[in-house]
């Protein structure tokens, strides 16, 4: 699969950190506006509400810049920066199962889902219908590797597993998926 | 796996191109004689497709990085607990320490040293000989085990709302 490069190059992300911590805080807002929509929709695939995973997406920014210190370069950023934000959602998504789900908050899976709602067609409904029957680890492996603008290696570092796991984990899902779609479309056929 | 998830397995890995060249050529020629693989092979790409389509990147409120921005420069929240609630609960801590110093100076507590006395005799074991027994009981050391707690749990509101906060600014100073 075709992944596009980063926005910024490694050695523009290291010179704008050099920047913030020796004091430059504006300088944090060349790399927030560089990452923003990849946190947000990472924040979106866990949290799956729209409002949350803005407050989640915030957080995580904010999380890294207080923890700008302890990055060690050894990787990119970004990479650091996904791994912050999925945590930060994933906790963000523990504490709000405690409450109950808003119904207008709720998007159906996917952001482009209402764009597409015409064109779609009712074998995409129900593989959405099967998406839902996966575990989801599963289920956020399979959303983030699709996203064509993360690597194996970046969804499994940001999941904190190893890259064979998601690998193993994608493969699944989607026999998953064709199995329920199977069961799915053979419930519909009987109804008929 | 069974054997239909198991067409699946090898037929998301001949998508993937993950099969060697025997593995392939055997799987196209079953594919051509089972009007079944091709539909089990066209629901795989249906769902490649639809994963393909709808998983896009979003993009956040448009005042998105000034929020963060915004963010960066309040104080980072250390504990739960507001150093306004802090200092109340505190303040609690401190006035229950006082009423229990004082009470145990002036011998509100002294009169109250007794032995408990457990008699099991009379409850269950009528036809048995059971020795009684007999436990001191202090209201001196009741209330001094109190008093021993409070000043725990006043320690650590000290620290969580006014000594950590305090060093972390100092050290945020610094750097």
């Amino acid at each position: 699969m075709l992944r596009p490069r980063a926005v910024i190059t490694k050695e523009e992300e290291f010179a704008l950190i050099d920047r913030v911590l020796a004091g430059q805080t504006e300088a944090y807002a060349r790399l927030v506006d560089s990452y923003k929509s990849y946190v947000f929709t990472i924040a979106l695939k866990v949290l799956e509400n729209r409002p949350e995973a803005e407050e989640a997406a915030q957080d995580a920014f904010i999380r890294a810049f207080h923890y700008l210190k302890k990055f060690n370069r050894e990787a990119r950023f970004s990479t650091w920066l996904y791994r912050i934000t999925f945590n930060t959602a994933i906790s963000a998504k523990r504490k709000n199962k405690m409450r109950l789900d808003s119904i207008e908050n709720k998007i159906i899976l996917h952001e482009g889902a209402a764009e597409d709602a015409l064109e779609r067609n009712d074998k995409h409904e129900f593989i959405a219908q099967a998406m839902e029957k996966l575990n989801e680890m599963d289920k956020l492996s399979i959303q983030l590797y699709y996203l064509q603008e993360f690597s194996l290696e970046e969804v499994a570092e940001m999941m904190g597993q190893p890259t064979n796991t998601i690998k193993v984990r994608v493969h699944r899902a989607r026999i998953r998926l064709a199995e329920e779609l199977t069961k799915i479309l053979k419930s519909e056929v009987v109804n008929l | 796996m069974t054997p239909r998830n198991d067409w699946n397995d090898r037929l998301i890995r001949l998508m993937d191109g993950e099969l060697n060249e025997a593995e392939a050529a055997q799987v196209e020629r079953e594919l051509r004689q089972s009007a079944e693989l091709q539909q089990q092979l066209s629901q795989l790409k249906e769902i490649d497709r639809f994963l393909q389509r709808q998983n896009k990147m979003v993009h956040p409120s448009k005042n998105f990085t000034d929020q963060v921005m915004n963010g960066i420069t309040l104080p980072v929240r250390s504990s739960a607990l507001s150093p306004k609630m802090g200092l109340m609960l505190l303040f609690g801590v401190l006035v229950i320490t006082m009423i229990a110093v004082f009470s145990l100076r002036s011998g509100l507590f002294d009169s109250m040293e007794m032995p408990i006395e457990f008699n099991f005799q009379s409850l269950y074991f009528q036809k048995l000989s059971v020795p009684t027994l007999s436990l001191p009981f202090s209201g001196k050391w009741l209330v001094s085990a109190f008093l021993i707690l409070n000043l725990v749990v006043g320690f650590v509101l000290l620290d969580r709302t006014i000594l950590k906060p305090y060093f972390q600014r100092r050290a945020e100073a610094v750097h």
